[in-house]
């Protein structure tokens, strides 16, 4: 399967992804990194709950040693994500640094710090994606999501600059009541912006979108929001050529908007894994917090190490990845909102909506224990 | 013979339809000089303590003109000849062209790879192929910033 998504030519391309899919890389090809939690918006389903710079926060030393340390052993792309990673102020050196190392660099923005030599010292950094977020084409909805007037204007110069520096520009729609009527405008727009991918969200009740006593109806609800915008999507994009991936999991799903027969097409992001559905825990990615810790996924509120004491290959074999390597436990993010712990198999995975809704009742549920459980738990048999 | 190549650097040679067709292999040597010149002097690099031995087979039509490179340290060669393939991290395959559209930032090198411009005969491990992408990089990084060395180039 994985032999198309790579020329014929390159076959050890296509046994490097058999070999993630198997989990038998020695780190994750992709770490997703908060660098801090400041940020001088407040959308409210930050799932990393960002509002200020956490006191612990890796300094620029540690944070090049833990780059040193990715780089040493093979995780070729970093996402530098927050909070809004440029109130970083090293966050150009961070760059810098992880580019010369070879890794491939991305950042996510929500565009509001991004002045007219933002994108150009990124450029020169070495970054090769810039991804922006967004929720709507109105500026009303849009700066109510994000708590800041003046928020949309500043999201679009951010994607505005960068197509036009020619790099490569995703914009990120996290699915909710708020922006699944937007898509239609949005998804027009970014064509028109000349935007190479969308990347559509999900809301899982985690970070500042979790604490009341409805996380698991709004889960559920925000599931089907999901697959409604997908199931839109693919409506607007199928007639263009454009393929969105079916996604039975509810996680995060990529559209290229360049037509297959371009010469972009799908090579924003190399080599294939983006193409796989599924989850992806325990094979392609791992989360680095702020403070060098490590979640399995940036929404998969549990650690599983620390790269401030570990080096990545070591959190690589951390029971709960080799679990979900080898069990099907659909989505560890929603064991957690409706288990309180993410070793157990998701219970709204592969039910319908209607069902699950059904099964809550009227009133509202109550909301698991949030409590961690131990390493020696996840490794005692249930 | 250098100067023949650029003739097969287009479509349907690992060119590509938007790779430059006036590049000469000499061109192409020129740059990977000062690209070893860059990663030699680069404090990280020497810190690190890496080294890496790379093999260019430069594709002329049915022909295959090989390069190898080793850098180590402050210390890099680059000479005429092929390598028993077991001396190598990496060997690459390419039409000059195309390596050129991707240290002069015209084409990236996963693209090429996915589009088969790009062969990676023998493919090294992802570190090490991170490790040949970072002097891809510093390169590429000083010709935008406009830093690239000038002067002598020998090893």
């Amino acid at each position: 399967m994985t032999e198309d998504l790579v020329a014929p030519d390159n076959a050890w391309l296509a046994d490097y992804i058999d070999q993630g899919k198997a989990g038998q890389l020695i780190a994750p090809p992709f770490a997703s990194w908060i660098v801090t939690r400041a940020c001088n918006l407040s959308c409210y389903y930050c799932f990393a709950d960002a509002r200020k710079r956490d006191p612990d926060e890796l300094t620029t030393a540690e944070a090049k040693a833990v780059i040193d340390d990715l780089a040493d052993n093979g995780v070729f792309c970093i996402t530098y994500m927050g909070g809004e990673p440029l109130m970083r102020k090293d966050i150009f050196d961070l760059i810098d640094y992880s580019t010369d190392l070879g890794v491939y660099a991305a950042i996510l923005t929500n565009g509001l710090l991004v002045k007219a030599d933002t994108v150009p010292r990124l450029a020169a950094a070495g970054c090769q994606m810039l991804g922006v977020s967004v929720d709507s084409n109105d500026p009303l909805i849009h700066d109510r999501v994000r708590g800041a007037a003046g928020s949309l204007v500043g999201a679009k110069r951010a994607v505005r600059e960068a197509v036009r520096a020619n790099m490569r520009c995703s914009v990120r729609i996290v699915v909710t009541e708020d922006s699944l009527p937007a898509l239609d405008g949005l998804f027009r727009w970014a064509v028109d912006e000349g935007v190479e991918e969308l990347i559509i969200i999900p809301i899982f009740m985690v970070g500042r979108a979790a604490g009341t006593a409805d996380d698991q109806r709004a889960d559920i609800r925000g599931k089907q929001l999901f697959f409604d915008g997908l199931a839109r999507l693919r409506e607007l994009a199928e007639p263009l050529g454009l393929s969105v991936p079916h996604e039975d999991l509810a996680c995060c799903v990529g559209i290229e908007l360049s037509p297959p027969a371009a010469e972009h097409h799908h090579v924003g992001h190399a080599v294939g894994f983006e193409k796989t559905v599924g989850c992806k825990v325990g094979r392609f990615v791992v989360n680095i917090q702020p403070n060098g810790d490590v979640y399995s996924c940036p929404f998969v509120h549990y650690p599983i190490g620390s790269l401030r004491t570990q080096s990545i290959t070591e959190v690589w074999q951390h029971p709960l990845l080799r679990q979900a390597l080898t069990e099907d436990l659909g989505c560890l993010a929603r064991s957690i909102i409706h288990k309180g712990r993410p070793d157990v198999v998701d219970p709204t995975y592969g039910r319908s909506t209607a069902e699950l809704l059904a099964g809550l009742g009227d009133a509202p549920a109550a909301p698991p224990g949030r409590t961690f459980v131990s390493l020696e738990q996840l490794t005692t048999p249930r | 013979m250098s100067k023949d190549m650029s003739k097969d650097a287009g479509a349907g040679s690992g060119g590509g339809p938007d790779a430059p067709v006036d590049v000469t292999l000499d061109e192409v040597l020129d740059t990977l000089r000062t690209m070893l010149v860059i990663t030699s002097t680069d404090p990280k690099w020497l810190r690190r303590g890496r080294q890496i031995t790379v093999q260019y087979e430069f594709t002329d039509g049915d022909r295959s003109l090989p390069y190898h490179c080793r850098s180590e340290g402050p210390k890099w060669t680059l000479v005429p000849g092929a390598l028993p393939d077991s001396d190598c991290d990496v060997i690459v395959a390419t039409a000059p062209a195309t390596l050129h559209g991707i240290l002069h930032g015209e084409l990236g090198g996963r693209e090429a790879m996915v589009s088969g411009r790009l062969r990676l005969r023998k493919a090294p491990s992802m570190p090490m192929l991170l490790v040949m992408r970072g002097m891809f990089n510093r390169y590429t990084k000083a010709a935008a910033r406009g830093t690239l060395p000038t002067g002598e180039r020998d090893a």
